[in-house]
This record gives C-alpha cells, structure tokens and sequence, in this order.
C-alpha cells in the first residue's frame, strides 16, 4: 500500500508524505486514516497549504489522455510548468507590458440573496451567490428607516452577524450585496427583507 | 526555465531515485503524486535561489490572530459576567481571556478532526467556502454552513457551560 498504515491512536507528528497528501485530496483513505489525516492538517498549515496547492493544480491539469501517454517527465513538464507561473516571484514587470484596459465586461450576473430572508429564528450568518470576476463583496444592512445599521467587506460569500451590529428581534431589516466586478464596477443585488422571530415567552 | 531544468534534473537523479520511490496504488494517482513531488522541488528551488520566506514567525501571528477572532465570534452571544471572575480588579478582562482561551483550546480539542480542520480551513487559512467543501469532501457549500454553524454551535455551548457552571456556588 502506498500510504504508510497509521494505526489506531497514532498521531501524525511529522509533515505528510506525498502519497499521504494524494490520497487525502482524492479520497483514497479508510475512514480511520482520513481522521488522522485531518487531525494532522488541523495543526500543520504547511500541510494545508501543500493541500490547497496541489488541488488547485490537480484541478487545473488537462485531461487529454494523450499527456499520461508522453510518459512521468511529461507530466512533469506540465506540473513544473503550472507551479513556476504560481510560485516563482515576478521581481519586475515593464509598465509597457501592462494592459491598462481590462477585458470589457458585458453582463454580470448580480448577487443572489439566500439567508438571512423574511422571518428567520435567529441570525447567525449573510450568504450570498458568488458572482463571476468579483474580487470583494460588500455587505449593507438597513433598518425600516433606511439608515444603515452594519456594513462589512469580505472576500467570502458568507460573513457572520455579530451581536454589534445591534439587530433586535421582531423588528424588519433589508440587506444587500455589491460585488466589485472591477475597477470601479460593481454590481448589486435585489434588496432582501427580514426579520429575526422574537423568542417565545414561558 | 532554470526551475523546469532543475526539477527535471533532480528527478532523473541516481536512475531516477525519487520517481521510482511511487509505490502503486490504485488510491494514488500517479499524476497527482507528482504533482506533489514537483511542488516540493519547485520551492526547493525557490528557496536556494530567493531564499526562505521569514513566514514563520507571520504564520504564528496567523494563527494567534485567528484564535482571536474565533474567540470574538464564539463569546459574541456569552455574557462576559457569567465567565469565572478573580475580583473587582482591572484585571480581569485579562484573566478572563486567558480563561476563555484556555477554555476554548480544551472545547476544540473535543471536537472531530473534521470539525477541526474545518476551523483551521475556515479562521486560519480563510479558504473560500466552495474549496473547503471540495478538500472535506462535503456535498455542496451549503453542508459546510450547516456544519460550521453546528460546530460554532456546539462550542458556544460548551463555553457557556464551563463558564456558568464553575460560578455557581
């Protein structure tokens, strides 16, 4: 077997080995190495960072069949070559190389509201839809007269509610979502009502 | 190119030592082992060339960082009086958060691994929701809500507990 067997109990006290890291990402491990698997990756962020890596990479591999056909230093090549564009540092680049104009966008989808709408039992979290070239997304919540009670960015399409944000039960509150699609573009969603129920009395 | 050139070297080195070092397994992806393999030599380049990046000391920051903010978000609904007090003094503000990271260190060590790597993913790495639920395997982005409100849930609760009960007499 490729990953070396952990037995029960045991705690994974050094970095993951590749084979390790390859059979968490595609699911090869028993239900028990997985768990000492993830026990390892909640301590180590070297580990979580080599997962993150190389499922964005094995992600973006083509599929073409004809790739395995040209043998592991083709694979290689192609690997090496998508990591160098991640990884290596780009110490200069000449301003005439920079495009000034950014692809012109011609429609953009705008944020869809899911939770918090209309009457909800209590408010733990603002989910949105992801929106296609949105770098960040800006939160806005109203009370019923229009003045804004809260208001936070995040790069997430979720961000939690704190108790700060002073929303009081029974009382109605809209919120929405401006995704920045760009330089100076944004694009906002529908204005979403809600309401979070008041406990009930003994 | 110097990088390409290098992996490529090290690969093909003493008969091609660390390719032969792939054991098959039908849970292993040849493909993925190498890109694995190839990352590692990648930054080993990196390395000798611009030398290691001083984020050591910046990943505990991180971490401690984002400790904190798990802490400002589980307690946010917790009554800071119903936490143990040592006495009317100024500093108890202090003792109480150093309680409450003590408390919350034991209350994270109760939970799945799963549970905690998805706070590790989600406090500490600030990965997107749609690549935390590819890496733990859940179905959609809307299970890793549900389970991440469940575990901050589940934590809340313990803290409180732990808080209320050793006040009372």
């Amino acid at each position: 077997m490729a990953m070396a067997p952990v037995g029960a109990g045991l705690v994974i006290d050094r970095h993951l080995d590749p084979s390790e890291i390859v059979s968490y990402i595609e699911y090869g491990a028993t239900a028990d190495q997985r768990a000492r698997l993830e026990s390892h990756l909640a301590r180590c962020a070297d580990c979580r960072a080599e997962i993150r890596d190389a499922e964005r990479i094995i992600a973006s591999l083509p599929l073409n069949r004809s790739w395995h056909r040209r043998g592991a230093l083709g694979a290689a090549a192609v690997a090496a070559a998508l990591l160098l564009v991640a990884v290596l540092p780009r110490p200069g680049r000449e301003r005439s190389s920079l495009q000034h104009r950014e692809a012109a966008v011609a429609a953009t989808i705008a944020p869809v509201i899911l939770a918090p709408v209309h009457l909800v039992d209590s408010l733990s979290a603002f989910i949105w839809r992801s929106v296609p070239n949105a770098s960040r997304y800006e939160v806005r919540v109203f009370d019923a007269t229009g003045s804004v009670v809260w208001h936070e960015e995040t790069a997430d399409t979720l961000i939690y509610a704190p108790v700060v944000a002073g929303i009081q039960a029974g009382r109605p509150y809209y919120w929405r979502v401006q995704a920045n699609v760009g330089y100076d573009r944004h694009v906002t969603s529908e204005l979403a009502e809600f309401t979070v129920q008041p406990l009930a009395r003994p | 190119m110097d990088a390409y050139a290098f992996v490529i070297e090290v690969l093909r080195a003493d008969d091609c030592r660390r390719l032969r070092a792939y054991v098959p397994d039908p849970s292993v992806r040849f493909t993925s082992w190498l890109v694995v393999v190839t990352r590692r030599l990648v930054l080993d380049f990196v390395r000798q060339r611009y030398g290691r990046s001083r984020s050591a000391n910046l990943n505990f920051q991180e971490q401690h960082l984002a400790r904190r903010r798990l802490e400002d978000l589980l307690t946010d609904e917790i009554d800071p009086d119903d936490l143990p007090s040592s006495g009317g003094t100024d500093a108890d503000a202090v003792l109480r958060r150093r309680e409450l990271t003590r408390a919350l260190a034991r209350a994270l060590d109760e939970l799945s691994s799963t549970d905690r790597l998805l706070l590790a993913l989600r406090f500490e790495d600030e990965r997107p929701i749609r690549e935390i639920a590819k890496t733990l395997g859940l179905p959609s982005v809307f299970h890793v809500y549900r389970r991440l409100t469940a575990v901050l849930s589940t934590l809340r609760d313990v803290l409180r507990r732990r808080g209320i009960d050793a006040a009372q007499p």
